[in-house]
């Protein structure tokens, strides 16, 4: 399991679970950074997140430094519709130990095979940011595949030490890295549109069966969504796990929410084992949404992510990308993001 | 340009020169001496590979503690892929 105590080879620094015992450091870690700002304020609730980790919806380590003091934190928390998989993310170090090597040990703690051992998971994700490197290296390093690129997702003042949004940029993108530890069982479908790159990122991951998507809408049945709003990114992630017959009236509606809630990313993610997710793909094109990737394994099965920006010009100049493919990617998205303009 | 030199070079860029020449010196701590954090880590780690067309496992990526110890570093794989 992951709970287990790590002393590094240089002991400087140790790194434990958080438990019962230590949660009231987490907040000491998070205030250190961003003072009572961190958008998420579970991070400041020690029984909060106690419970959280009882419910087994969250695991999470921190770094103490020799004299006990709290240095780092660095967690996994289920976001997606699929409840066996996990996001990594919240990597933070307290300002007087950014010059150190930290961060690294932290992202290793949890990624090393010998640790993670857990049974019940299809996979891990990571929303690596594109506003420096330190993210993509370390993901990419271990092992993780990037199938997605979520563009202008967070907003680049929210990076409150100054420091952290080395491209500068108005809104930062993400780069979708992901681990897959189980293989995939079902059948899916891909939009013919799409075939090449969803293939291609098919590649680099388990051996899965993709045939392609030509049945028409079904006539009957109901779309269903699992929706998480960010406000405080101006981020909506919609999940459809079933595409039914109302599919244009669930995405007008969509997109009429997004406005009013003036939502700037806006992400549609689409489960590949609907036969029909062509013509549903090209529906949601017609009113403006673009190819964004692949979320592996997203509703167990993988799911298509397509976005669509409301009021946001990515700098795409600025788009920090440590892989050539996930440059490849983004050359991609702009282009089907241009195609979608002329529609 | 030496491997020494590039090296130089890279710190320069990353901390936007705002750095004395006098403290480029092999025996510099990357992290103690130049003041890098694990961002500016990360992206010295991007540059090099690119520089160098190398590619830097992270487990060879954490021994790189001085310039001397990166430059010996980045010189042997550049013989081993060469």
């Amino acid at each position: 399991m992951l709970h287990k105590v790590d002393f590094l080879p240089d002991e400087l620094f140790r790194i434990v679970a958080v438990d019962k015992t230590n949660t009231h450091h987490v907040g000491t870690v998070f205030r250190s950074v961003y003072g009572e700002d961190f958008p998420v304020k579970d991070v400041y609730q020690p029984e909060t997140l106690w419970k959280e980790i009882q419910a087994r919806r969250l695991v999470s380590a921190l770094a103490f430094d020799e004299k006990g003091q709290a240095a780092g934190y660095i967690s996994m928390f289920k976001t997606a519709p699929n409840p066996r998989l996990w996001e990594a993310g919240n990597i933070l170090v307290t300002p007087e130990y950014t010059h150190t090597n930290i961060s690294s040990r932290l992202v290793h703690h949890y990624f090393d095979p010998a640790m993670c051992k857990m049974t019940d998971i299809d996979g891990i994700f990571n929303e690596t940011v594109c506003c420096h490197f330190f993210t993509q290296v370390s993901a990419a390093k271990i092992g993780m595949i990037d199938c997605g690129l979520e563009l202008d997702q967070l907003d680049g003042d929210s990076f409150k030490d100054g420091k952290s949004n080395k491209a500068g940029t108005a809104r930062v993108s993400c780069v979708l890295y992901f681990w897959e530890l189980t293989d995939p069982l079902e059948p899916e479908y891909v939009p013919i549109r799409y075939d090449t790159i969803l293939r291609k990122i098919a590649g680099s991951l388990r051996p899965r069966i993709l045939f392609p998507s030509t049945d028409a809408l079904p006539t009957d049945g109901s779309t269903t969504l699992e929706e998480k709003y960010y406000a405080y990114a101006k981020t909506w992630k919609v999940a459809v796990p079933i595409i039914g017959s109302d599919w244009i009236e669930v995405v007008e509606n969509i997109l009429y929410k997004g406005r009013e809630r003036r939502v700037i990313s806006l992400q549609v993610t689409l489960n590949m084992a609907c036969p029909h997710i062509g013509v549903a793909v090209d529906l949601l094109r017609e009113k403006g949404f673009f190819f964004g990737g692949m979320a592996p394994r997203w509703f167990g099965t993988d799911g298509l992510l397509m976005q669509r920006l409301l009021e946001s010009e990515t700098e795409y100049e600025k788009t920090k990308l440590y892989k050539p493919f996930s440059r490849e990617l983004l050359a991609f998205i702009r282009t089907d993001r241009e195609a979608v303009r002329g529609i | 340009m030496t491997t020494m030199e590039k090296v130089y070079e890279i710190i320069l860029k990353l901390k936007k020169k705002n750095i004395s020449l006098e403290a480029l010196k092999p025996e510099a701590s990357l992290v103690d001496d130049l003041m890098l954090d694990s961002l500016d880590f990360a992206e010295m780690l991007v540059i090099a590979e690119d520089v160098f067309s190398i590619e830097i496992p992270m487990e060879d990526a954490v021994n790189l503690t001085t310039i001397g110890a990166a430059v010996e570093y980045f010189d042997k794989r550049i013989a081993a892929q060469g």
